[in-house]
């Protein structure tokens, strides 16, 4: 049965609200920016509120995922694009000498992150972020529930592996 | 093996604090449709486009016959004279005749 539009207002908070943190997190991994990653998941909510009369609004968190991450590729690839011709300034900030060991060690995870495939970054960041099990993240993601697993493993691996060549092993 | 290392970059963060209000400001904002303006817009270039881009591609004017040369005896007392034309006409108007006369006289009188 159709909600009425106050219904569905309410419905649309409930699921901003419980999933907030895990979308701004998956987000972030994108975009590596918190203004960005927040603007992602506002746009990812206003298409859902435009979208509203077709949505299971109990079923709607692995929807949101799937937006939210679409959304934050195509911010990501926007981004880039804008730093190549120069209209956006570099993201990095130089660290004082107290933490520059900290700071090597997170950028070199930035850079695992950045280089895994799509296929890989995407399972990983729904596994880590976003508190859904394995078939919800399958669902979302348009795989079998089975690859999520082994997607998840392989990212992971790729990150350890890739830190112990730069020696952050 | 299958953990994630505990570094800054991986760990959770806590959104930006006011997501709620700013959501609901963003819900508030009545949506605007770019396209309703885009599209008209670029559909009324497109046409200008069309238009001056078929003006310089017009085709030139073509002679519905072949160019030729009419030979006219009256014009010239020397030779002969032809009239180009690429479309000539079916008739031409009565051309007088060129004659060479006496030169007039000359009169010499002052005006008052």
């Amino acid at each position: 049965m159709a909600l009425g539009e106050h219904a569905q207002r309410r419905a649309l908070e409930q699921l901003y609200v419980a999933n907030e943190r895990g979308l701004y997190n998956a987000a972030y991994r994108y975009v590596w920016n918190a203004d960005d990653a927040r603007d992602v998941v506002h746009d990812a909510f206003v298409r859902l509120w435009r979208k509203r009369d077709g949505i299971e609004w109990e079923r709607a968190a692995g929807l949101a995922y799937t937006i939210v991450l679409g959304l934050a590729r195509n911010r990501r690839r926007a981004l880039a694009i804008r730093r190549a011709f120069g209209f956006a300034e570099s993201r990095e900030v130089p660290a004082p000498d107290a933490a520059l060991d900290a700071a090597r060690l997170d950028a070199a995870t930035r850079r695992c992150i950045d280089e895994l495939p799509e296929r890989l970054r995407s399972v990983l960041v729904m596994c880590q972020y976003s508190g859904l099990d394995h078939a919800q993240i399958a669902e979302a993601l348009s795989i079998a529930a089975g690859t999520v697993g082994s997607r998840r493993n392989e990212a992971i691996a790729r990150i350890r592996g890739k830190l112990e060549e730069l020696g952050h092993g | 093996m299958d953990e994630l290392p505990d570094v800054p970059a991986l760990r959770v963060l806590e959104p930006p604090p006011g997501g709620l209000e700013r959501l609901r400001e963003r819900l508030a904002r009545p949506h605007r449709r770019w396209w309703l303006v885009a599209v008209p817009a670029l559909a009324v270039a497109v046409a200008v486009l069309l238009v001056f881009v078929g003006r310089a591609r017009a085709p030139l004017p073509t002679p519905t016959a072949a160019a030729s040369a009419l030979p006219d005896r009256e014009v010239a007392g020397d030779g002969t004279f032809y009239w180009v034309a690429s479309t000539p006409g079916a008739t031409h108007a009565r051309r007088p005749a060129i004659s060479i006369d006496a030169a007039p006289t000359v009169t010499d009188y002052a005006l008052p």
